[in-house]
């Protein structure tokens, strides 16, 4: 691993936790407001590749599991991946993976609604199914009742993911120029 | 500088000189032994014996204010929510039923669901300032030696270490930009409208992105004109032998957590039950 990608990395880390501690924008007609840290999760997907972006989330949550106040209100330590949001945590390791995936694409096409499925679908929606999932597992809910009570995520998710787009076209932009 | 960043502080306490490995392994057992038992009693002791590991090692309310007002905020919406869901799950949970209120609905108040409630906030109030303490009294760099004694890569172990001392720069980015944004008309408080508040953020974070990222090729190529990559193996300048004193913490951390199986077996479970 070349030196540039462990200050990448570690850089992604930091903005990831540091996310995590800007307060949140409440939504005046939806219970739960806005909350960056995922922002950065899809963001290290965009940024660094799948490789490097998996690995960003994976030492990320180790240091979570580790017992560090990381997420966002300040949660940690194991019990977070045995509780009723572990579909998120391992939603956002999956999710960084794929969207890294799909970063070449990302960068060929001038097409904002390809980009836009490139980011949403993993980062978004694959976040929120896995969520439902464990939150059902853990709680007892039901499958369906659970998906239902995750749609009240999507419309913060979506601007987080237009504003994640925004935020990657310049930092490519730039990635590129100095790489060359 | 701003204290209110969250970071390592340099010292010379009981703490600081603990060594890394023994705090990190420290602070995972008595995490876990924390979240699993609903024992009030060992969560008062931690809570307590929480507060003074704060004094221990040296630590100012001005360092944590921020972040602690910031946890206090989500715990609550976090106890509120768990009310909502389950306005009586304390009682199924104790037996007994003690209603202190009618309320409406189904939104009754109980005191069994109360308990449990405190419960809860007990946890938080336990185990947040074991990790805060860890935080400002380990040096990143022995953080990452400890994490390479147990097997893990250096580089990434480096990764780790360069994450942690990353954050504080980036608190401060935070502040700066945003107070600079602010003074050029940005409306950030609750008064602005939700539009405003939208574009309020994206003009913080963008910035903030920017400026981090700016940083890496300046500190990887540092980093490869000190020649940091070129073997398998490296030396730590902060590296320390285990001394009678960090033993003693790990021998500490799984009495503790002993202490939990054995409540386990006394209360019949997971959960001290008062109203029996």
């Amino acid at each position: 691993m070349k030196t540039k990608d462990i200050s990448m990395i570690a850089m992604m880390i930091a903005i990831i936790i540091v996310l995590g501690m800007i307060p949140p924008i409440p939504l005046g007609f939806i219970p739960v407001p806005i909350v960056l840290q995922n922002l950065g999760v899809m963001l290290a997907g965009i940024v660094l590749g799948a490789k490097k972006g998996g690995l960003a989330i994976a030492l990320f949550l180790t240091l979570v599991a580790m017992g560090m106040p990381f997420l966002t209100g300040g949660s940690g330590g194991f019990s977070v991946f045995l509780g009723p949001t572990v579909g998120y945590l391992i939603g956002w390791f999956v999710s960084a993976i794929l969207i890294g995936l799909g970063r070449s694409k990302f960068m060929e096409t001038k097409n904002w609604g390809i980009k836009f499925l490139i980011v949403a679908i993993p980062g978004v929606l694959l976040v929120d199914l896995l969520g439902s999932i464990g939150l059902s597992i853990v709680t007892g809910m039901s499958l369906s009742a659970s998906i239902v009570s995750n749609l009240v995520f999507i419309p913060g998710d979506t601007l987080k993911v237009i504003l994640v787009i925004i935020i990657a076209e310049r930092l490519l932009k730039i990635m590129n120029r100095t790489e060359r | 500088m701003n204290q209110q960043t969250l970071g390592y502080h340099s010292g010379k306490t009981v703490l600081h000189r603990l060594n890394a490995t023994a705090k990190m392994l420290f602070l995972l057992i008595v995490t876990i032994a924390t979240m699993t038992t609903y024992d009030t009693r060992f969560l008062v002791f931690v809570g307590v014996a929480s507060l003074g590991l704060f004094k221990l090692g040296n630590i100012q309310w001005h360092q944590i204010s921020f972040v602690m007002k910031f946890i206090l905020f989500f715990s609550l919406l976090n106890i509120l929510a768990i009310y909502l869901f389950e306005p009586e799950y304390g009682v199924s949970l104790y037996g007994t039923r003690h209603v202190l209120w009618i309320g409406w609905g189904r939104f009754t108040f109980t005191q069994e669901e109360l308990f449990y409630l405190g419960n809860v906030a007990l946890k938080y109030f336990s185990t947040i300032p074991l990790a805060l303490t860890f935080l400002l009294t380990t040096n990143p760099s022995s953080f990452a030696s400890s994490l390479n004694k147990l097997g893990i890569s250096y580089k990434i172990s480096y990764a780790v270490a360069l994450a942690l001392r990353y954050i504080p720069d980036i608190q401060e980015d935070f502040f700066s930009i945003s107070q600079a944004q602010q003074a050029r008309g940005l409306e950030m408080s609750k008064k602005g409208k939700f539009s405003q508040r939208i574009t309020g953020i994206s003009q913080i974070v963008l910035p903030l992105i920017f400026s981090s990222l700016d940083r890496i090729e300046t500190i990887s190529t540092a980093m490869e004109l000190r020649r940091f990559g070129q073997k398998k193996k490296r030396t730590w300048y902060v590296e320390e032998p285990f001394k009678v004193s960090d033993y003693l913490v790990i021998v500490l951390a799984l009495s503790l957590f002993l202490i939990t199986l054995a409540l386990f077996h006394v209360n019949g479970g997971r959960f001290y039950n008062p109203f029996m």
